[in-house]
């Protein structure tokens, strides 16, 4: 058997919105994933280093503070100096639907999540 | 939600697939490498790896135990925060339980252990037991060897929540340290067999409650022989000097007693 899918869950900066992330944590474990969430108030730097620490396969980030614009380019950036540069990073939270395109751009995948049907 | 599950899926298995296997060991000397290496050790492989654990090196293994909730995983990271304050390399070793339903499981130890800056000298893995019982998961040994030859002083392994009977830890640690709470038995759960018998010191924690003196003393009378009991507060930061001054003694004298040998 394969092992499973590793994926770190971060929540970056001042959001301490966590009520839906923590649904996606709970989630992604129940479709058979390891799931590290490393919780509130961490940063590109904390968070990079746990990517790598951890050794996973994708980087989600919850953002609910409209700062997405500024931090996941700073998340790729930082994931190229680690030696990590194809870590893929996904994103969701509230990420207005002219900022995808963009977002994709800069190396991140996005999802609006509130617009999502959630089971 | 599905379209977020799927899409983590997809985005996971393309990166899988780009990373080819190989048969060179990678660099444990960068971080990148140790946890690409520490990976290769948990499926299994462990061939390219051999001659770099047979390495010797000047280490010490110190497992964590006891029941869930009982503060562990905040324990342990305000120890690796003392000791990286003395001048240390710390790793921590942290086990989390995979689910017997899905496969899945939710590493959350990170949570208690870092702080707001990233920290070069504290190296954190998270493992999921994958159905393994006793606490750890597989090749648990082999990896807190592999963070001790990548020059880490001490390697903290963490158990998950453990019962009496967990004494698996035992085998892999040169300390056990098990974790108690204020109010969490009495002396003769303190003299059953398993898992008190198992550790090598005590640590009562969340000290600032009321009852942790008695629990101290009535541990202290049910030992036969003596082995350290401290008192602390991982949440409020106390008691902890006494505890590093110990494992700094234990990592004086740790190569003397040949703790380096292969497991």
């Amino acid at each position: 058997m394969p092992r499973p899918v590793r994926v770190l869950i971060a929540k970056i900066g001042l959001d301490g919105h966590d009520r839906g992330v923590k649904l996606i944590v709970r989630n992604l474990r129940d479709a058979g994933m390891e799931v590290i969430y490393t919780g509130l108030w961490q940063t590109p730097a904390t968070t990079v280093q746990a990517a790598v620490q951890e050794d996973v396969d994708v980087v989600g980030v919850s953002l609910l503070s409209a700062a997405h614009m500024t931090i996941m380019p700073e998340l790729r950036r930082r994931c190229i100096e680690a030696g990590i540069p194809d870590m893929p990073l996904i994103v969701g939270g509230i990420i207005p639907e002219e900022d995808h395109a963009p977002l994709r751009r800069r190396g991140s995948t996005a999802f609006s999540i509130p617009e999502r049907p959630c089971r | 939600m599905q379209v977020i599950v799927d899409a983590v899926r997809n985005l996971a298995e393309r990166r899988r697939a780009q990373c080819t296997p190989t048969a060179v060991p990678p660099q444990i000397s960068t971080p990148v490498g140790l946890a690409r290496a520490i990976t290769m050790l948990s499926e299994g492989t462990t061939g390219p790896l051999a001659d770099l654990l047979s390495r010797e090196a000047d280490f010490l293994t110190i497992g964590i135990t006891g029941s869930p909730g009982v503060g562990k995983s905040t324990f342990i990271g305000k120890l690796a925060q003392h000791l990286r304050q003395r001048g240390h390399r710390i790793a921590v070793v942290a086990v989390d339980p995979t689910s017997p339903i899905t496969g899945g499981s939710v590493l959350g130890d990170r949570i208690r252990m870092v702080g707001s800056e990233p920290d070069d000298g504290l190296f954190i893995r998270s493992l999921a037991s994958a159905g393994q019982s006793g606490g750890l998961a597989p090749h648990c040994a082999q990896i807190a060897r592999l963070l001790g030859i990548a020059g880490h002083r001490v390697v903290l392994v963490e158990t998950v929540g453990a019962g009496q009977n967990d004494t698996d830890v035992r085998s892999l640690a040169d300390e056990v340290l098990l974790l108690v709470m204020p109010g969490a038995g009495d002396a003769i759960q303190f003299a059953k067999a398993g898992v008190f018998e198992v550790a090598t010191g005590f640590v009562v924690n969340k000290a600032d409650l009321p009852g942790a003196d008695t629990t101290a003393r009535q541990l202290r009378e049910s030992l036969d022989s003596p082995r350290p009991i401290w008192q602390v507060s991982a949440m409020r930061d106390e008691g902890f000097d006494p505890l590093c001054d110990w494992v700094e003694q234990r990592l004086s004298t740790a190569n003397a007693r040949g703790r380096s040998a292969q497991p």
